[in-house]
This record gives C-alpha cells, sequence and structure tokens, in this order.
C-alpha cells in the first residue's frame, strides 16, 4: 500500500494542473441544453482536445494517454478542483468509445472515435424501454436484419443528452425467438436518419433533462453493428463495466457538494451537537467511498480482479448525495421550497436534491443493485 | 499509487485464518466461555509461532519489525475468530507506546518479552476501570487524565467480575500509580495508545461484521419455509446486502486508517476516528441483521452465533462509541470550515 503519486503520476499530475489553471474559463458557461452553452461547452471540449485531456483513458493510438484508472481519477480530482466546466460527450468517451475500442472493427474504430474527441459527434444511450426498465433484456425495439440494413421499429425512454446528439448506441431485438438474453444486437444508429422522433420529457422537478426516442421503419447499415449480430447483451455489458472508471462522481465531487451545503448552515446551529454529527457522518461516508473506489481502481490497474466493493460503488454513492443534499434542504427551511431558494443568486440545490432522487433510479436502481450484491457477492439466490 | 494490500500481508493473513480455523472452532469458544476466569489459552502459543502478537516490536527487540498496515488484515481474521486475547492491547498499543514513550528501561525489559508473545498487557485508557483481562495480564498500560502509566501485575489489584461476554474476563481494577509507573505525561502519548485502540478494534469489527454475515447468509442458505430456502427472500438478501456494504465501506476507511498510522500521516487521527465509527456503524447493522435472520434460533444459547453478538456489542463500545468519534471528527474537520 502506498498512496504517494509516482513520478509519472506527479508529472501527469502538474501537467494538468498547469493546464487547467492556465485554460479554464473564468466565467460560468449557460448550461449545454442551450443553443449558446453548447457551443461553448464544445468549444472547450476541443481546447481539452487539443491538449489531448479528451479522453485520458484511451490508448495513445486512438487519441487518448493511454492513461490506467488510477491515474484517470487523478485528472479528474483535478479536474473538479480546477472547476473546469462539465464534460459534453460523457456518453461517448466514457461508454461508446472505449466499447468501440474493445469490440469495434478496424473501421468502426476510425470511423467513430475521432469525431467523439472533437465533439462534432454527440452521443446518446438507447438502452431503457416504457417496458423494460430494470429488465433491461426484456426490450422490444425490433431491429429486422434483411441484405445490408437493419430496419429499426420502436421506442427507447430516459435518453439523456438527446437534444443535440448526433448518435445513438442502442440495443435492438434482431432476433424474438431467441431467449431474452440473446438475440439482441448493439447498434449505432444516426440520430439524423429518416424516422427518428426525439420527445423531451417533462420531468416532475420543472426540467428536461431526458428524452423518449420513437424509431419508425429506421434503415442502419449492418456495418453500424458492434461485435456481431445477436452478440448484443455481451457488448452492451462491456459497456456497462466501463461505467464505473469514467466518470466524475469521485469523493471531490462530493466533498464539493458537502461544501456547499455547509454554507446554509445558519450560525445559530454551528454548535448543534445534532447537525455537528450529521456533517461528520456525510464526511466520513465521503471518506470511506474515496477508499471504496481507489481499491476498485488499484485493482483495474494492476490487472486484477476487483474485489466486492465494486459493485457497491453506486449505491453508496447516490444514497449518500440524497442524504447531504436532503439536509441542505432542511438547513434552507421554508425557503427550500422556492425553485430559486437564495434570493439574488440562483442555487441548484433543489434541482440537484431531485436529480439525486432520479440517480437511485438510473444507472441500475438501487434495488436491482441490492440484488447483485447479494447474488454475486454473498451468493444468495436469485428470486423467482 | 496503490491502495490494496501487498501478496506477503495477505499470505500472512491465510496463515492466521488457517490457524484460528483450526484451534478456535465454536465448540472451543463454547469451552473457553464456559471457563470463564479460569480461562488458560491453547491458542496463543500458535499466534506466537507465527509472529503475531510481536509483529510490531521492533527488530532491535527481537520483533517483527512491522508497521499498523502489516497487522490490519490480521486483526480482521482475529475479530472473525472472535479470538479470547487481548490481541489489540498486546500486539498493538503496547509496542506502539512503548516504542515512543517511556524509558530504555520500560523497552528493555518489556519489549523483548512482547515480540516473544510471553506477556500479555491490558489497557484502562477510560474513566471506568472495568478492564478485559485486567486480572490475568502481565501489565496494564493505564491512563490518568493526561497521564500514562505501565503498571506491572504486581501493581494491579484486580477484581475478577461477571461480564455478557466470559471470554472477555472482565476485572475491577485498581492501580498503585507512581513515578515508577509514569511511561509519559501530555496529551501526545495518550493519543497515540487511544488511535491504536481504536483503529485495531475497528479491525476486529470488520472481520467480526463480515464473520456475522457469513454465518448468516449460510444459514439463510440453509433454512427452509413456504417451500423454498428462506436466502431467496429479496427483503433477506436486500437487508444482509445493506450490510455487506457497510462492511466495505469501513474496511476501506480501517485500511486506510492502517496506512496513517503507518506513515504517522497529519490526518492519522481523523482516519482513525472515521475507521472506527464505521466499523461501528457496520458491526452494529451486522448484529441486527444476524439475529433478525437468524430468528427464534439465533436467541437460544445452544447455538453459536450469540458469541458474536456479544463480542460485538462489546467492541462497539471499545475505544469510543460512533457518537464520540463523530463528536471528535465533527471538531476537526468544521474547525477549516466555520471558524
Amino acid at each position: 500500500m502506498d498512496l504517494r503519486l509516482t513520478p509519472a503520476q506527479t508529472d501527469f499530475r502538474d501537467e494538468i494542473r498547469t493546464w487547467l489553471e492556465e485554460n479554464v474559463p473564468t466565467d460560468s458557461f449557460p448550461p449545454p441544453s442551450t443553443e449558446e452553452g453548447f457551443a461553448r461547452h464544445r468549444e472547450w471540449e476541443r481546447a481539452l482536445h487539443g491538449a489531448r485531456f479528451a479522453a485520458v483513458h484511451w490508448p495513445v493510438e486512438y487519441g487518448g494517454r493511454g492513461m490506467d484508472p488510477v491515474s484517470t481519477a487523478i485528472f479528474y480530482d483535478e479536474y473538479l478542483r480546477a472547476n473546469a466546466p462539465a464534460r459534453l460527450n460523457r456518453l461517448a468517451l466514457g461508454l461508446a468509445g472505449p466499447t468501440l475500442i474493445e469490440l469495434g472493427d478496424a473501421d468502426q474504430r476510425s470511423r467513430w472515435l475521432p469525431s467523439m474527441l472533437t465533439c462534432d459527434d454527440i452521443w446518446c444511450q438507447g438502452f431503457s424501454e416504457p417496458e423494460a426498465g430494470s429488465d433491461l433484456a426484456g426490450l422490444r425495439t425490433r431491429g429486422e436484419v434483411s441484405g445490408d440494413t437493419v430496419l429499426v421499429n420502436g421506442q427507447k425512454i430516459w435518453t439523456s443528452h438527446s437534444r443535440f446528439a448526433d448518435w445513438i448506441f442502442a440495443l435492438v431485438r434482431t432476433d424474438p425467438e431467441a431467449p431474452k438474453h440473446k438475440g439482441l444486437t448493439f447498434l449505432m444508429i444516426d440520430r439524423h436518419s429518416p424516422g427518428v422522433e426525439v420527445r423531451p420529457i417533462r420531468q416532475m422537478n420543472h426540467q428536461a433533462d431526458f428524452a423518449e426516442l420513437f424509431f419508425t421503419d429506421v434503415e442502419v447499415p449492418v456495418a453500424n453493428v458492434v461485435g456481431g449480430i445477436d452478440n448484443g447483451w455481451r457488448v452492451a455489458m462491456a459497456t456497462l463495466t466501463h461505467e464505473r472508471s469514467s466518470n466524475l462522481n469521485t469523493a471531490a465531487h462530493f466533498h464539493q457538494i458537502l461544501g456547499e451545503v455547509l454554507a446554509l448552515v445558519p450560525e445559530s446551529l454551528r454548535d448543534d451537537p445534532l447537525v455537528r454529527l450529521q456533517v461528520a457522518r456525510f464526511h466520513e461516508e465521503i471518506e470511506a467511498y474515496r477508499y471504496i473506489t481507489l481499491r476498485t481502481l488499484s485493482s483495474l490497474s494492476v490487472g486484477r480482479q476487483p474485489g466486492p466493493q465494486s459493485a457497491m460503488g453506486k449505491l453508496w454513492w447516490s444514497e449518500m448525495q440524497t442524504r447531504i443534499l436532503e439536509f441542505g434542504l432542511q438547513m434552507l427551511g421554508e425557503r427550500a421550497e422556492l425553485l430559486e431558494p437564495t434570493p439574488g443568486e440562483k442555487s441548484a440545490l433543489v434541482q440537484s436534491y431531485w436529480l439525486s432522487r432520479a440517480s437511485h433510479i438510473y444507472a441500475g436502481s438501487n434495488e436491482i443493485q441490492r440484488n447483485i450484491i447479494s447474488e454475486r457477492v454473498l451468493g444468495l439466490p436469485k428470486g423467482n | 499509487m496503490h491502495f490494496d494490500l501487498d501478496d506477503l500481508q495477505y499470505e500472512f493473513r491465510d496463515a492466521v485464518r488457517k490457524v484460528l480455523t483450526a484451534e478456535l472452532s465454536p465448540a472451543d469458544l463454547r469451552a473457553i466461555w464456559e471457563q470463564g476466569h479460569d480461562y488458560s489459552s491453547t491458542v496463543w502459543p500458535h499466534l506466537v509461532s507465527l509472529g503475531l502478537p510481536g509483529l510490531l516490536v521492533p527488530a532491535a527487540h527481537g520483533g517483527g519489525d512491522g508497521a499498523p498496515v502489516d497487522l490490519v488484515l490480521l486483526l480482521e481474521e482475529c475479530g472473525s475468530a472472535c479470538l479470547p486475547e487481548p490481541i489489540v492491547e498486546t500486539a498493538l498499543i503496547a509496542p506502539l507506546v512503548l516504542s515512543r514513550a517511556g524509558t530504555d528501561q520500560h523497552r528493555a525489559e518489556w519489549l523483548p518479552r512482547l515480540a516473544a508473545g510471553e506477556a500479555i498487557v491490558a489497557t484502562c485508557l477510560g474513566e471506568d476501570r472495568l478492564v478485559p483481562d485486567g486480572a490475568r495480564a502481565d501489565a496494564v498500560l493505564v491512563r490518568q487524565g493526561d497521564e500514562l502509566h505501565w503498571v506491572p501485575r504486581s501493581q494491579v489489584h484486580a477484581t475478577p467480575v461477571q461480564g455478557i461476554d466470559p471470554s472477555r474476563r472482565l476485572a475491577e481494577c485498581a492501580f498503585d500509580l507512581g513515578p515508577d509507573t509514569l511511561l509519559a505525561t501530555g496529551p501526545e502519548a495518550v493519543r497515540v495508545a487511544q488511535d491504536a485502540g481504536a483503529f485495531g478494534t475497528a479491525a476486529l469489527l470488520v472481520g467480526l461484521a463480515q464473520r456475522l454475515t457469513g454465518t448468516t447468509r449460510d444459514y439463510l442458505l440453509e433454512r427452509r419455509q413456504f417451500g423454498r430456502v428462506i436466502g431467496s427472500f429479496q427483503a433477506l438478501k436486500h437487508r444482509l446486502a445493506d450490510v455487506a456494504v457497510q462492511t466495505e465501506a469501513a474496511r476501506s476507511l480501517v485500511w486506510y486508517a492502517s496506512y496513517a498510522l503507518s506513515e504517522s500521516t497529519p490526518d492519522a487521527t481523523r482516519a482513525v476516528h472515521m475507521a472506527k465509527a464505521a466499523a461501528n456503524e457496520a458491526a452494529f447493522a451486522a448484529n441486527y441483521a444476524a439475529l433478525q435472520l437468524h430468528g427464534g434460533i439465533g436467541f437460544t444459547w445452544e447455538h453459536d452465533l450469540h458469541f458474536w453478538l456479544q463480542r460485538g456489542k462489546a467492541l462497539e463500545r471499545s475505544f469510543g462509541s460512533t457518537t464520540q468519534h463523530r463528536a471528535a471528527l465533527a471538531d476537526e474537520v468544521l474547525a477549516e470550515v466555520w471558524r
């Protein structure tokens, strides 16, 4: 066990830190869901790519730095520390790209990877369906293979980043006769194809972060199939394993949220023993998350199978984050009811809170996470 | 940067596990519970032959020259086995305190004995004078205000009393303290002892929580109701999954605390507060889930579960409760934020 940075990691950290200090914009961008916000985020992403920081975890030959999971985490710690803008093409750089690098063919890699890095193409994910949420393999969107074309009909839901998306990586059912985990195909669909329609979902928190996608006789070339027809489940599982090593949900991120919440605690409550015990618990939980994650990243970085804790990160951070934000709303008191609670200054706390509630549902609901832990870690039987 | 124990540390862990599995079965524990204060240890010589008790003693005094990070997995095993020995006091607190405080004479007299596993140490760091193994220990480390005293058995007046876990052999103690027993004065030496005790107990609790989880998992796979094994019921699976998550969270913090203490990092005390609070919480959750999911059989004397339930509750309160550690952590963390 050695938590000091190696000389190479120190150099890398210093390089990122210096570059970010010189380049992070001083003003904050409008949200990427707006025209102006999107343009400014894309401009920032291109600057990152120019310094070869767009996807440090990708191999060098595809425009990355070939960084192992620990060094990638060092990058994101610096990124958060510098208060740099939110990433624009997370699903391409974190999920679709690594999937292509692992299981795509040479043509597919040269066709899609470069425009992911430059954000000329923005990607979204087409997995969930109205009737296939936790039961992902029960999805029904059809893909009829005929000659060189897959004809897609069906519906996807809970697609994020869809407003400016150019491409969808999707799972479709190509063999309806096969058992449900077989007969699925992983397909790259051009969002601008005839027959693709996007409808934003108005959410209970007054926002629209997600959308529905409708496919009506959409023609997709067979060349857009990744990993072979009817082999989609395996490809999708490979995609999902990349989720854990490519996100911004780091301890630094949660300390930032806790810091914002602590600023809301009124003077009169700062010596309250109950408040102090709560805060200590939050601090302890964030640090536990830091070391849960670092254990997993350390194993992955030396090519070892990570321990049981690698199945636990999502459950831990999602519920912890909600507790912290809930506490923040309590500190705001009655003003927490306002959409913009702090007069004169827009606070995103109430929105963060409701989005954190969504995180108990998305990316494998927390009930599914508990099933996975009890079955794969504890060896208890599947229910019937 | 690498956050994992190394191959040698895992091999040592496996060796300790093997010995404890062979030498300390639940039937052995049951016999030890019945012996109470008449205990004579059969497992200790095996631990000595592995070099566990003397692992942290400096090589100059015949020990293993190890650090807390070398001990953490071994303590998890001791917790898992419900080891009826003051292992944290003897193998961790005593060598750390003697190496940093006291006189050369203290070190020359006691460290070789600790290295050879020939001395058992108890501690009395709180306000209460109720000391596990207080009547059996060769020396008791006593805190009196800001002073730490090293009290040999001849100056300990111990009255054995009955505890709910008879394998801790509690004794009400009084001590003849004087200049001859004084080891150190000042908060620093006291802090070394308290941090070591809280960290070591946290490691025991992680192992104990994992053992309770494993025992309960086995029972869920065996017990049938409504025509199926009860381990297939989601309510029970999810309850045990939550315990496993809390245990791994605690383990992660305990491992970090072992590193922080070994490297004497500036945040070592803070790391210990988090480790003990998290381990208490994990053991607490494991305790409740284990008894509840075992149902009535777990409430009987005849079933072995209660050895771990009683030990767990005792250790949750030893070397600082969750509330005490979180309050201290809050003082440290918030001093930077609000002042």
